[in-house]
């Protein structure tokens, strides 16, 4: 590199390389959202094809540079499953009600730009609060750090990162393929029902997510474990579940996996868990609330000094607004709901995605894993109740939050790999702000494409080429909804167990605790045996090495099953066996 | 008190989460509708897995009668995932879907009649010409399906219980028990805050054969300042580095990272609970700034880019200086 030159950071090269990469990511995951029902990590997807372009096959471009182009691909990206997962819900509904198949695109691509542009202003302070005081973790931001920093790490990381690659992406491609089975259950051989499980997912990137996280992850297992090896079962013991007799039949395996997931899972623990998020959430904004304003003061101090790292405070003011106005519009222009509803929905819409957001980049933060569905779901809810039950309204101010949070969570990922490679964060922010908006209109174009380009509905009915699942099931939400039922006992008693465990001096246990909760319980496991093993390498072999070695080696784990997650869907699609 | 702090927290999210997540008695009631039409269904699928393997193995032996039944009785035969796929491909039958969302309108013993009237239909269809046990499996999954129509119309035709309802109800049943777990939350969680902030306030721990200055923060901070102010100054002064310069600073940059800033970011709870949120935030701030400057630094160098390493190195080490200087603030005021 030429040293007189400046050091190359925010670059043309980088952001358009970004906006090209970004921009099929995103058509190709919307499709991939709708045809599975998931995504793929947008972070770390694009660093690794970034790198693997810009350093590898161009041989140019600084580390920071590099950092540039893989947050402006996935800023990008960010919008493919806001998109995927909540605007299908409308069409799918819209099939068989005339009234819900009247609206347009503009405002679901405006309310979708406000979303995406408040998920990063609300990132601007949120940066200061977990990066930088909180030191949360955010192991898919290690993982692209530990590839980005790989170059110059020496041919031992090299080799370990290799090794930690190699061995999730063998894994993860046998069980992509069916030949080993991706959760491995050892409760069923031990004799115990489905409702006790003892089974570990074949993750190895949350096996990396528990390793990097180490002690800091207990909260989440051991709320996995008081939730599904002592609630659950007393649950059954003092039949506040249904007995089998009580339903017709015997004790035994149909008996077993309805207790586990209609009845435990998802009519308990995800609802309770939900809500513990949420008093988590507002505990912890309390809480936080003088280290917040503290970094808004260091924010204004860093613009009045000059320093040019940080983005200042008015940005964040005059984002919010404008915002602001942008959803508002779009909530006048989604239905017949008036102005004042519009002004009430588009108020709690930017608070809450402001606290969806902070619940979403805390969870991402501590274990990698985001809650966005869960998150949409409330979203959705609260905007259907605002707007007087207008389903459109509901749906299209619920993109905004799905895209916002998905922002918040995407951009943290990077600000903390920009943390550990040393770039600036404004102009990581800036490139993000002047990105953000482009997949929007991409998301949305394909969705109404596929929903078109077939002679009846394209996807999320019996019978049509896509299923759609996540769209699917937030449109059964919405029936409900509409049939006058919601979850809010359980919702309501999970936020007063949040505000109170909010209160406990561990940063974020709240939130681990509820998550933990909302999740299936392989997950946890999985990334539990990673943290154990963390504590115990940690205890024998000392913290250097953990620095040294065990980060490499996690980054790996993460990377391969990321790069292979997205080779095995592309051969699936490919061969028609998706 | 600590740890007394945490077992008083830990009963009190089981016992708090076990009735918060407890089901309102009308929910129960749901729950048991639907349970016991999942059950039924479980047991029909039973049945009819085993009759379609038992018709699809005589495929062979009466062909017509076979692929005539499995149509009827909606049973896969071994090849006939073409034909699947091309029914699929013919698209969604929108007025089918629409109608059978419609079914929630409908009245339960409409339901059960037209469910009854599909089976009683699939059992007038001949089946001579098929073994005695397929024959036999055939009529136990019909039975198995009989049995499901009245469940099945229970749990389809539930109607739900409105919001208020579910949180009254649900109070009611498990509200007195839930607030006590939720007492003991809070108690454990207080226990825990004063417990951490008295912990904060007594000097720290010194494991044997440190010294003392080791575990001081401010002590720690003087040091990675003076370490990482040498390296700027010597980057500054190097007037044509070569590529052993490169690698020599970035491989001094990243001892100083592992050994002299993660000592001090371990204190950084015992800060936060000592000096409060938002004199720890006015430590922690610069400080983080000053850790990133080293990783620029460091990036700089794996770029060749001595310049940009060089501001950096002086960036940080001013950092380091405010942090240094926050903390004396907040340990004189």
């Amino acid at each position: 590199m030429n040293a007189r030159a400046p050091y190359r950071e925010l670059t043309a090269a980088a952001l358009i390389f970004g906006v090209l990469l970004g921009a099929a990511m995103t058509a190709a995951f919307v499709f991939v959202g709708l045809k599975l029902g998931f995504t793929l990590p947008g972070s770390t997807v694009a660093a690794i094809l970034g790198f693997a372009v810009l350093r590898g096959l161009l041989r140019r471009g600084s580390i920071v540079e590099n950092n540039i182009n893989q947050t402006v691909a996935s800023g990008v990206n960010s919008a493919s499953a806001g998109i995927a997962f909540t605007l299908p819900a409308l069409f799918i509904l819209g099939v068989c009600d005339p009234e819900l198949r009247d609206f347009g695109p503009l405002p679901v691509i405006l309310s979708a730009i406000a979303g995406s542009f408040l998920g990063i202003v609300f990132i601007i302070p949120l940066r200061k609060q977990m990066i930088e005081l909180e030191r949360l973790r955010f192991p898919s931001g290690i993982a692209v750090a530990t590839l980005l920093r790989s170059p110059g790490a020496g041919i031992r990381q090299a080799k370990l990162l290799a090794g930690g690659f190699a061995v999730a992406a063998f894994f993860h491609t046998l069980a992509g393929l069916g030949v080993i089975h991706e959760e491995i259950e050892i409760g069923s051989a031990l004799g115990l029902p489905a409702y006790i499980p003892i089974a570990v997912g074949v993750s190895f990137a949350s096996l990396g997510a528990g390793l990097l996280a180490g002690r800091g992850g207990l909260p989440f297992v051991l709320g996995g474990m008081l939730a599904w090896w002592v609630l659950a079962p007393a649950m059954v013991e003092l039949e506040w579940a249904p007995s089998p007799a009580e339903l017709g039949g015997a004790a035994g395996a149909p008996y077993e996996a309805f207790v586990q997931w209609p009845l435990v899972y998802s009519e308990m623990l995800r609802p309770l868990g939900i809500g513990i998020l949420i008093g988590g959430a507002l505990t912890g904004v309390i809480a936080s609330a003088p280290a917040l304003r503290a970094a808004m003061r260091s924010l204004g101090a860093a613009q009045k000094a000059g320093s040019g790292d940080e983005m200042s405070p008015r940005v964040l003011y005059a984002g919010v607004a404008a915002a602001f106005v942008v959803l508002f519009v779009a909530a006048m222009l989604s239905g017949d709901i008036g102005a004042g509803r519009a002004l009430v929905t588009a108020t709690v819409g930017t608070v809450w995605l402001a606290l969806a957001g902070m619940i979403v980049a805390q969870a991402t933060g501590m274990t990698d894993i985001t809650p966005i569905s869960g998150m949409s779901l409330v979203g959705v809810t609260l905007m259907f109740f605002l707007s007087g039950g207008n389903v459109v309204a509901a749906i299209i101010l619920g993109v905004a939050v799905s895209i916002g949070i998905g922002q918040c969570a995407d951009m943290m990922q990077d600000l903390k790999s920009g943390h550990l490679i040393g770039a600036t964060p404004k102009r990581q922010q800036i490139a993000q702000f002047a990105v953000a908006w482009i997949g929007v209109p991409v998301a949305v174009g394909v969705t109404y494409l596929l929903w078109q380009s077939y002679e009846s509905p394209g996807f999320g009915v019996p019978g049509a080429p896509l299923s759609a699942p996540q769209g699917a099931a937030l449109a059964s939400v919405i029936d409900s909804l509409r049939a006058g039922s919601s979850q809010l006992d359980k919702y309501a008693a999970g936020t007063a167990i949040g505000l109170g465990l909010g209160i406990f001096p561990i940063s974020g246990a709240a939130v681990l605790v509820g998550l933990a909760m909302y999740l299936p319980f392989y997950i946890t496991m999985t990334y539990g045996v990673g943290c154990f093993a963390a504590m115990a390498l940690e205890a024998k072999l000392g913290k250097r090495w953990i620095g040294d070695t065990l980060v490499p080696i996690a980054a790996g784990l993460i990377i391969g099953e990321a790069l292979t997650s997205l080779t095995v869907v592309l051969v699936q699609l490919g061969t028609g066996s998706a | 008190m600590k740890h007394v702090g945490v077992v008083i927290l830990c009963v009190g999210v089981a016992i708090a989460a076990a009735y918060g997540a407890r089901l309102s008695p009308p929910m129960r009631a749901q729950m048991v509708a639907r349970g016991e039409a999942a059950m039924r269904a479980a047991a029909t699928r039973a049945a009819r897995d085993a009759y379609c393997a038992a018709l699809a193995g005589e495929l062979d032996a009466a062909p017509d009668r076979v692929r005539a039944l499995a149509a009827e009785d909606e049973c896969e035969l071994p090849g006939a995932e073409a034909a699947a796929s091309a029914e699929a491909a013919t698209g969604a039958n929108v007025a089918a879907i629409c109608s059978a969302r419609g079914a929630s309108g409908s009245t339960y013993d409409a339901v059960v009649t037209e469910a009854r009237a599909t089976l009683e239909r699939r059992a007038q269809a001949p089946t001579d010409g098929l073994a005695v046990s397929t024959r036999e499996l055939r009529a136990r999954w019909l039975a198995a399906a009989r049995a499901e129509v009245e469940p099945a119309a229970r749990a389809a035709l539930l109607q739900p219980v409105a919001p208020e309802a579910r949180l009254t109800s649900w109070l009611a049943e498990s509200g007195l028990l839930f607030a006590l777990g939720l007492a003991l939350v809070v108690v454990g969680a207080v226990l825990g805050r004063v417990a951490a902030r008295r912990e904060a306030h007594a000097a720290p721990a010194r494991p044997a054969g440190e010294a003392p200055a080791a575990r001081d923060l401010g002590a720690l901070l003087d040091d990675l300042h003076a370490l990482v102010a040498a390296l700027a100054e010597e980057a500054a002064r190097a007037s044509a580095p070569s590529d052993a310069d490169f690698d020599a600073l970035k491989d001094r940059i990243h001892e100083v990272v592992l050994e002299k800033v993660e000592p001090i970011v371990d204190a950084a709870p015992r800060v936060q609970a000592k000096y409060g949120l938002a004199r720890f935030a006015d430590v922690f701030g610069p400080l983080s700034s000053g850790e990133r400057y080293l990783n620029r630094a460091w990036s700089a160098l794996v770029d060749r880019h001595w310049e940009e390493a060089t501001r950096s190195l002086a960036r940080a080490a001013a950092d380091l200086e405010h942090a240094r200087a926050a903390l004396s603030e907040a340990s004189s005021g």
